[in-house]
């Protein structure tokens, strides 16, 4: 028999398709918490979730990994056709996916951690820019994007742009990129090595434009070149 | 066989790009290729006879950037591979307030879509010319010693930022020999 206050399934599809808010880097434990539900309450055919369950899931409102997203989409789509089965074995299915984007979310974070720790340990006379600061910032809290090259790529032109100065340990992390499978990381961390070690990563700088297949990418280290003689 | 240069301000975006993907050019990079209504069809360009001859245009174009320390990039199209395509390219006056660099200013008549299209695919192939923001400030500094700037029209410009006027007189304070306040 439906509790009188019970909310149906109608009330989970309506709040599921609501827009998320923007993500803040913390992955949200919904999906955990549908799993542990799912695992405890059996499904009588009839009634609908209650209230106290959907409400405190569904409610934080916080960020899901864009991987989550679709699965709650199609939770919602499974919940309106009633099928409990399948509800469990999608929650099954979204804990896996949280965490394999944990461990994707893991490596990405440390290093970019990395980097923004390099940045960090400047001595008091050499002034962070606020630009960096605000791309050090950004990155932590999007450490839910998957795109990890394109993260540190971004990192490594802000550094170029702002003209950082030079760093050993930024020239080193920088060094060990022109080697990336990523050609826009490449280049980035070309942009990055000249403007921080000048003319004493000219030797590597020439290295990588001669074994360098993208035609864009040489562009970027030629330009690099040209800055580090600057 | 001279080199045409379209200034382009996303060549990190290309590097994302297949062979294939350029050769039907995105429509952000066709964008770039679509003249203004105020342009009368038309698109700005510049002229030099080798890659090496591109610093001092950087160094014109950079001085109208928000910043000096701003990279400047270059789309490039050897000259006679478009008007092979069937594109026009005149010579016209520049408006940089560089000497050299408004003497090498074109424009690419692109009076339809397709011929838009048809410049984008032709810059897409060839390889840009980038310069980084303290590459092009050296080079638009030795510019002013060299008087190659016409500085009081670069004044008197209604866009001319706060930026441009300091350079300005930061650079005839340079070649004067005065400390600059």
């Amino acid at each position: 028999m439906t509790s009188p206050d019970a909310v149906t399934n109608a009330d989970i599809v309506a709040k599921l398709q609501q827009p998320l808010p923007a993500a803040t880097g913390v992955i949200d434990r919904t999906p955990v918490l549908m799993r542990q539900y799912v695992a405890k309450q059996p499904y009588d055919g009839t009634a609908g979730i209650t209230k106290n369950f959907s409400l405190a899931a569904f409610s934080k409102g916080s960020a899901l990994t864009p991987l989550a997203d679709s699965g709650v989409a199609n939770l919602g789509s499974i919940r309106a056709n009633g099928s409990f089965a399948t509800e469990n074995k999608l929650a099954e299915q979204m804990h896996q996916l949280e965490t394999r984007t944990n461990q994707e979310l893991r490596r990405v974070s440390e290093s970019v951690e990395r980097l923004a720790r390099l940045l960090e340990t400047r001595t008091s006379e050499q002034v962070i820019p606020a630009s960096i600061r605000r791309a050090i910032q950004v990155n932590r809290a999007t450490l839910h994007e998957a795109d990890s090259d394109s993260q540190r790529a971004e990192l490594f032109n802000l550094i170029a742009d702002e003209e950082y100065g030079y760093s050993e340990e930024i020239a080193d992390v920088a060094l060990s990129e022109l080697q990336s499978d990523s050609p826009e990381l490449r280049a980035a961390a070309a942009r990055a090595l000249a403007l921080v070690a000048g003319a004493d990563a000219l030797p590597q700088l020439q290295s990588a434009l001669n074994a360098e297949k993208n035609r864009f990418t040489a562009s970027f280290i030629r330009a690099a070149i040209r800055a580090a003689e600057a | 066989m001279t080199l045409l240069l379209r200034k382009f301000d996303h060549a990190e975006l290309l590097i994302k790009l297949t062979e294939a993907e350029l050769a039907a050019p995105p429509l952000w990079l066709v964008k770039a290729f679509m003249p203004e209504h105020k342009e009368g069809g038309t698109i700005s360009l510049f002229e030099v006879d080798t890659a090496d001859d591109g610093l001092p245009i950087a160094a014109a174009m950079g001085i109208f950037k928000p910043t000096l320390k701003t990279k400047v990039a270059f789309l490039t199209c050897d000259r006679s591979s478009l008007e092979n395509l069937g594109l026009q390219v005149s010579a016209s006056s520049g408006d940089t307030h560089h000497e050299w660099a408004d003497a090498r200013h074109r424009d690419l008549h692109l009076p339809t879509a397709e011929a838009a299209i048809t410049a984008a695919r032709s810059f897409a192939a060839g390889d840009p010319l980038i310069y980084e923001g303290k590459v092009v400030e050296r080079a638009a500094q030795n510019s002013m010693r060299q008087n190659h700037f016409s500085c009081q029209p670069l004044a008197g410009r209604e866009h001319t930022g706060k930026h441009l006027l300091s350079f300005i007189r930061d650079q005839v304070a340079v070649i004067q020999g005065v400390p600059t306040t």
